[in-house]
């Protein structure tokens, strides 16, 4: 698994480079795509405040004008929660926005529909990203993020510098989730990032053990990243992208890098036994789209599906996403295979890290 | 009163035990058989005992809300005091006041306590200004933080529960006690604090029992470094899947609380408290 994580990551890129240059004059309306039609409603679940708030302007309002389908969207995406529905039968959620490990945890339990690829067009995706039980929804990066107060003159340039107390004197958060906690300390530690998988586990938890005093604050939730960093309660941050981008914007003096950032998936899955499969695949087949997620990109800067798509994203905006060219190369892709299979022990061995 | 008599007076209850049957009763018993049947249970059990991590958040967490409660009883007690002896304008005022904060979200509540202790939040300003502090004071993200957190949060009950019972306290009383030659002081401590102690003993139960389970507080405001048992448990449904382990827990969480309570039972008499007749 070591090396191929890096060569999708490689191809990944390639392809979207190739996209770019065959899709240089888009019409606003594709003539390829097929006009949705349908009745009823779809459930999508999804996560909330402005990610949901910009979903719903892309994708499910013009999908529901189209389709004249009603799209109910609720949150948030919870495994234990779609454990819970398939196996009591009572499906509540028609279409989840799901981590990947999400969807390979519940896969491999026989928990989710396959995608009907007889709806849900493929043939722009990312090959990777049509895989039998969902289609990529988003790409998202955790990346360091520091005070650009505080290291004014010298920055931080990757993991080890994170936890060098001793070159960059001050305060640290970290999301308190083993992933990709493990993986950052493997590459403070030296691990090349295309041999990271698999993880060598107590290795990455002993360099954490001995790093413990120099960790401030565990946040539990991505929304304390903005009130960490603007009451200046932390220097150094394991923080996503986005809420980086969403500091620099709001004028806060911060800095980040996508060298060494960790990225990874998410995908649309269908639970088993939705009540409403064949809306949920139409859905799906409307995100696949190029026009909606080059818009979506503007308000949320991740990572989209459609190779067509980022053809379509001023140059400013491809700077921002972790999947475009150029960025992608920097960082490391999650093995979403590895935490489905070992997620479960490393969660205990994890909660008596911080317990 | 007839048996058949007693249990028609129980009628009116009828309505919140089915309530409770069907919405807590029944889901949170299936959560325990599937979580503890087949096999899963008794491992889990035998973790619960032979990993110290698990005595060590149980009784933080149980010291915790000791802590907490007591905390409240010291700060509540006397507001109650004031409220119910203060003249009809001022104590309904001041009754509004103590049950404001029922009307703001919890998570709403935790995050502006993180804005308001955070290292340049407006308490850390107010000591430097005072010149009480050099440093930024480490207010939140710890033990401490989490303690504010909650005693803000669980401080109305206790306010509420000896305001409750302070009311129903005859003025008269301290009035003859006086007239037999106590001082004020002889009189609040013979006659007042015997019998307003039922609103101590309810509001004091309370607040140990819903501290027990507090998660969002602790999650938030201990900066990932105060675990609580209901941190672990909600690790272990949504994180790790691991349910046995989950429900377990909750039996230990369950299972200690009664044992606290018990002996609290029966050196207050607790029934003589809450139905003083």
């Amino acid at each position: 698994m070591d090396r191929r994580t890096v060569d999708i990551s490689r191809r990944h890129a390639l392809r979207l480079g190739l996209g770019a240059t065959a899709l240089s004059a888009l019409p606003s309306r594709r003539a390829g795509a097929q006009a949705l039609t349908g009745s009823g409603e779809v459930v999508v679940c999804t996560w909330g405040g402005s990610y949901a708030d910009a979903q719903k302007k892309a994708f499910f309002e013009p999908f529901e004008k189209e389709s004249g389908i009603r799209v109910r969207v609720v949150g948030v995406p919870d495994l234990a929660k779609i454990h819970a529905m398939v196996s009591n039968k009572a499906v509540e959620w028609d279409v989840v926005d799901a981590e990947g490990q999400m969807m390979l945890r519940l896969a491999a339990q026989d928990m989710l529909e396959r995608v009907d690829y007889s709806i849900v067009p493929r043939a722009d995706l990312i090959p990777e990203l049509a895989t039998d039980w969902g289609i990529g929804s988003v790409a998202y990066s955790y990346v360091l993020g520091w005070s650009a107060k505080t290291y004014a003159t010298r920055q931080p340039a990757g993991w080890k510098d994170f936890f060098d107390a001793a070159t960059f004197p001050g305060r640290r958060a970290m999301y308190a989730q083993p992933l990709p906690a493990l993986e950052l300390a493997l590459l403070a530690d030296g691990v090349p990032k295309d041999r990271l998988y698999p993880l060598d586990v107590d290795r990455a938890f002993k360099l954490l053990e001995r790093h413990k005093p120099l960790i401030n604050v565990w946040y539990k939730s991505i929304t304390q990243i903005p009130t960490l960093m603007r009451g200046e309660e932390v220097d150094l941050i394991e923080a996503t992208s986005t809420r980086m981008i969403e500091l620099q914007r709001g004028g806060v003096a911060v800095g980040w890098t996508f060298e060494q950032g960790a990225w990874m998936q998410s995908f649309w899955i269908v639970p088993k036994g939705s009540k409403n499969r064949e809306n949920a695949m139409k859905l799906m087949a409307f995100y696949t789209r190029p026009e909606p997620e080059a818009q979506f990109t503007q308000a949320f800067p991740l990572g989209v599906p459609s190779r067509k798509a980022y053809a379509l994203m001023p140059k400013e905006t491809l700077a921002l996403l972790p999947t475009s060219p150029g960025n992608i190369e920097r960082q490391f892709r999650v093995d979403s295979g590895w935490w489905a299979k070992n997620v479960e022990e490393i969660t205990k061995r994890w909660l008596a890290f911080v317990g | 009163m007839s048996r058949t008599g007693a249990l028609r007076g129980l009628l009116p209850l009828l309505p919140l035990l089915l309530v409770l049957l069907v919405l807590l009763v029944y889901p949170v018993g299936r959560l325990l058989v599937s979580g503890l049947a087949g096999g899963g249970g008794l491992a889990a059990f035998r973790e619960l005992a032979t990993v110290p991590l698990y005595r060590d958040v149980l009784l933080r967490t149980v010291r915790l809300s000791l802590t907490v409660t007591l905390a409240c009883l010291l700060l509540g007690y006397p507001v109650a005091y004031t409220l119910a002896t203060a003249p009809r304008w001022l104590g309904a005022p001041l009754l509004v006041l103590v049950v404001v904060p029922f009307w703001i979200s919890l998570l709403a509540r935790s995050f502006t306590w993180l804005v308001l202790l955070q290292r340049n939040g407006v308490m850390n300003q107010l000591l430097q200004a005072a010149g009480l502090s050099k440093e930024p004071v480490p207010l939140v993200y710890n033990e401490l933080g989490v303690y504010v957190g909650m005693i803000h949060i669980l401080l109305p009950y206790m306010i509420l529960s000896c305001y409750g019972v302070m009311r129903g306290i005859d003025p008269t009383l301290l009035r003859a006690a006086a007239n037999l030659g106590a001082s004020d002081w002889q009189a609040f401590r013979c006659v007042w604090i015997p019998l307003s102690l039922p609103g101590v003993a309810a509001g004091s139960v309370l607040l140990f029992v819903l501290g027990l389970g507090f998660f969002i507080t602790p999650a938030l405001l201990g900066g990932g470094k105060v675990t609580t048992v209901a941190v672990l448990i909600e690790a272990n449904v949504r994180e790790a899947l691991n349910w046995p382990l989950a429900a377990a827990l909750s039996c230990g969480l369950l299972a200690a609380t009664v044992l606290a309570l018990a002996p609290a039972f029966r050196l207050l008499r607790f029934d003589r408290l809450v139905a003083p007749r």
